[in-house]
This record gives C-alpha cells, structure tokens and sequence, in this order.
C-alpha cells in the first residue's frame, strides 16, 4: 500500500478511484481521508477519483465484467469517502458535483421492488447525473410535492417489476404530466414494453439499466 | 396418452404426441379469477388449492405449478411479512445472515400450508397431470430473507458468511423438498434472484450451481421430475444452465441459438418457456398466436415444451390465457 503522505493530489484522485474500482471500501475511507489531512480539494476528489471510478465501473457492468453484486460494492465504497468528503465540499462552495444533470427517479406505489431501481441509480451517479431517490411504493402526490420543492429534477424515472402497479405507473405520468408539462419521463422494469410506455405518454424506456443511461443522457440532451 | 405420459416424452424430444402447453398460474392471478383478495388466498390451503385447480380447469394446461409467492420461504426462515390484499406479500423486515433459522415444513410459516395445497392440488387435478410443487433455490431464499442487496454485496465483501447463510437455507430446502416429494409431487426450483444478469457467471459458479445440483439429486433419487425456473436474463449463464441435472429448464430470456448450439454438444435439460407474459395483457390473440408459432419454430427439433416466461400477470383476461393455450395446441405435435 503505497503511503498517502507521499502521493500528490492527481495521484490520490487516481488512487481514490482504483479503490473504488477494486471494491475496496476501507481503501476508499483512507484515501478520503488523505485527501482531507492534506488540504486538498474535496470536490476535485469527489469528480476526479470517486465519480471516475464510478463511471469505470458502470463501464464494467456495461460490458458484463462486472455485475451487480460489484456494482453495489463499488457504490458502497464511493459513498463512503463521498460522505467523509461532503462536508468539506459544501465548505468549498460551488454547488452540485452533477456534470449531467437531475433526476428524480422512484419506484411507483404499490411496488416494493427495488433492486431495477438501485441499479439505475447507481449508474446514474456513475454516469455524473444527480440522483434524488425517492424509495419504493412512493404515492403520485409525494412525486409531485418532491418536483414541486426542489424545483430542479428535469428527469422522472419511474419503475415498476410488478404487472398489478403498472397502472399505479400510468397514474403517476399522467400527474406528473399535467402538473409538470415540460418534464421528461422514462419508465422502466419488467412488464414494461415500448408500446406501453408510448402509450403512458412517457419519453421513453429502456430494457436495461445500461440502456436507461443512455436513454436519460438522450433526454438531457447530453451526448 | 396422459398429460404426464406427453409431458415425459416432450423431455426426451420430438415424439409426434401433442404438444405440452402450460400457463404458469400462481396464487395472485388464481386469486383473481375467483376473485378473492390475494391476502386471503395466500394464506388459507382451502382457498389457494380451490383457486388453483380452478385456474387449471379453466385454461387446461398440461402441467400445474404450486405457487403462493416469493416469500413463503423467508417467512419461515423467521422474516415478518406484510400481506397487502391484493398483491403478494413482501419482507418487512430482513434478518442478518447469522439470524436465518433452520426450518421444520411440517411447522414453520406458511410451509405446513403449502404442503396441504399441494396435496390438495394434487387430488384435484387428479394423477395424470404432473403437478410441479415450486421452491426456491436456496441463493434466492437466503437472498430475501436477508435483502436482495445486502445479500448481493456479500457475496464480494463476506463470502463465508453468504455460504454460511447458503448452507442453512439448501438444509432448509432439501428438508422442505423431501416433505414435497413424500406426497408424491414432482419439484420446479425457482430461481427468482439468480438471473444471469444480475449474479453473473462466477457468482453463479460460486454460489448458485451446487446448491441446486443437490437439490436436483435429491428430486432424482426420489426417481420424480425437478425443473429449474430462471427469472430475468440466463445468457450470462447458459453454459451453466446446460449442464444442471434438471429434467428441464424453465427460462425467461435466452438467446435459442446459443441453446441450441449447447444442446448439439451435449446432453442438457428440455427447455421450457419462453412466452412474454406482457402478452397476456395486452398481445391480441394475432399477436399471441404469432408469438407462440415463432417460439415453437425456434425450437423445432428440440425437446421444448411450450409456456409462459414467468407466471401469468395478475390482471390477464382470461380470454389471452386461452389463447395462448389454443396457440400452442395449433402449432401441432411435438
């Protein structure tokens, strides 16, 4: 283990991501540490070392080197120095770390299935998007009221595994429709097809959680 | 020729005999053709076997599946369940892999109560029709009794723990299989958290295979038929899948060519499946008849029995179950 007294801040960023890659939690925890001993800029470690060992594991699970076991590791470990960084960062000003963009994203009532969602989301933060996760079973006013307050998600994500709440998801775009015309909106989980979704009057859905990155950068109107 | 008889010779290969043809009906979509709350019928042996043999002489399917839910399992290892009324119960509370319980069938949960269904079952759809009693494999069992992600996550930060809590729970299942194989039922082994696209192949190497591999001897020895059911997408383990003891196996999502090529090397089990249940909500009966002549097309050559992907949806009109089954008997023999 090389010493992290030594290690320059570029080095520190590149090693904070390789222990992300590597699933190595307390690694991760040190590096973070160092990175606060040291003075050096929590938010450049947060993009520089933990987002980009994210986006290299989502690249992993994209090419099915890894899977999902790994990717929650991996999210366990970026959370772990994300949260020992977080408070220095808000010190540092500058606002959010997203580069993508908001998106709220939740499992819609009646459904307590939330491992499409977990996954979705963790690839989400990967990917640089910020992620407000509302849970499972989450009623269409508690969306609503969320859009509402925060004032800043441009994205809806709605999943469901079950057939008996797809219509739980179809009340829930029509509200959020009504109430927020401008908001894109993809849907997701097993029983949902395109004709569905295109039906529901979402943007879009995607077959799996590598495809709904690729779908909410669409709808960001990123690359 | 009996349904057994036909569904014996579809494992062998073509025969010539009509085709095997089933819906896959668990306890909430028989809930709702007799139209009682699902957190009744989960819970009583009386209403889930009369729903369930109901369901059977409705749709006149070739084979039965005795299925509450997902959760039958983790509530005997010790989890507390809520049962909402009109869908199938959930975990509310998980236990640490250390707190999995060892099970008794003839005692704990609602275990004693599917025995009695199945029984039940079996007595009225009478003997020629294979009733396949369904547990789980002992991954997906520990993994909700436990939390699906927390369960996933060790099998990378705590491997031994995960094969402690795997251990118990294929104990509990080889105890809960032989009480199911005493009343003469043959077995299906669902495998709802072991989708290639969520473990992958290592895990699955690691964690999953074996545990099933006994399961499946213990079916063999007992000389009845076992099957494996497989959620979600199977590609990233389809080798592994060939190579399983099972008399056939029941995936969701696979890629034929593959399979076919692996049949071709070697012997592996029949396949079951793979008809979209989304179909059954909203396919026209074009749309299914379409479906069910490409999948039988597909497999032409190969030992194939025709069914649904998973369980039929909760809300399927009955009149898409019908179809579907009409489908399969007009895509001719075997």
């Amino acid at each position: 283990m090389p010493d992290d007294i030594t290690l320059s801040e570029e080095e520190l960023h590149a090693a904070l991501a390789e222990a992300v890659v590597n699933l190595d939690l307390q690694r991760t925890g040190e590096l973070a540490q160092a990175v606060l001993d040291r003075g050096f800029s929590a938010r450049r470690a947060i993009l520089e070392g933990l987002s980009a060992g994210m986006r290299r594991v989502g690249d992993k699970f994209c090419s099915h080197e890894f899977f999902v076991p790994e990717v929650v590791v991996a999210s366990r470990a970026m959370y772990r120095g994300f949260n020992l960084l977080k408070p220095r960062m808000l010190e540092e000003g500058g606002g959010s770390v997203a580069r993508r963009g908001r998106v709220a994203i939740a499992v819609v009532q009646g459904d307590l299935h939330d491992i499409g969602k977990n996954i979705v989301r963790l690839l989400l933060e990967a990917d640089g998007f910020a992620v407000d996760d509302l849970g499972k079973n989450v009623p269409p006013d508690l969306i609503l009221e969320h859009l509402q307050q925060n004032e800043g998600p441009s994205l809806l994500a709605l999943s469901t595994l079950m057939t008996s709440t797809m219509d739980s998801m179809r009340r829930t775009v029509e509200a959020a429709r009504a109430r927020f015309p401008q908001i894109r909106i993809m849907v997701g989980g097993a029983p949902v097809s395109e004709a569905f979704a295109r039906d529901l009057g979402a943007d879009g859905t995607a077959g799996d959680a590598a495809g709904a990155v690729q779908l909410a950068r669409r709808l960001a109107g990123g690359p | 020729m009996t349904a057994r008889r036909r569904f014996c010779q579809a494992l062998e290969g073509p025969s010539g005999a009509d085709r095997v043809v089933g819906p896959m009906v668990a306890a909430d979509h028989a809930a709702h053709l007799a139209g009682l709350p699902v957190s009744q019928v989960v819970r009583h042996a009386d209403l889930l076997a009369g729903a369930l043999t109901e369901a059977h002489r409705l749709y006149q399917g070739d084979f039965v599946v005795v299925f509450a839910d997902v959760c039958v399992e983790a509530e005997a290892m010790g989890c507390r369940l809520e049962f909402p009324h009109h869908a199938p119960p959930h975990v509310l509370r998980t236990l640490a892999p250390e707190e999995l319980r060892s099970t008794d069938p003839r005692r704990d949960g609602r275990l004693p109560l599917m025995l009695e269904v199945a029984a039940q079952v079996a007595r009225g759809v009478g003997d020629d029709v294979p009733v396949f009693a369904s547990i789980k494999d002992p991954f997906s069992a520990a993994a909700l009794a436990c939390g699906t992600e927390d369960f996933l996550a060790l099998l990378v930060t705590d491997p031994d723990l995960a094969r402690q809590a795997l251990d118990r729970a294929l104990a509990n299942q080889a105890r809960y299989a032989g009480a199911l194989l005493d009343l003469g039922l043959d077995l299906l082994v669902g495998a709802p958290l072991a989708s290639g696209g969520i473990v992958g192949p290592k895990h699955f190497a690691d964690f999953i295979f074996e545990p099933i591999c006994e399961l499946m001897s213990i079916i063999r020895r007992r000389e009845r038929l076992g099957g494996v059911h497989l959620c979600g997408e199977a590609d990233p383990v389809l080798d592994q899948l060939a190579r399983l003891p099972a008399h056939f196996l029941s995936l969701e999502s696979f890629d034929p060519a593959r399979w076919k090529r692996l049949a071709e090397a070697g012997p592996t089990p029949a396949m079951m499946g793979w008809f979209p249940t989304g179909l059954l909500l909203d396919g026209t009966p074009e749309a299914i008849a379409a479906e069910a002549a490409r999948e039988i097309a597909d497999m032409a050559g190969y030992p194939h029995l025709l069914a649904t992907a998973c369980d039929v949806p909760q809300f399927s009109p009955p009149e898409k179950v019908l179809a579907f089954v009409r489908a399969g008997r007009a895509g001719g023999k075997e």
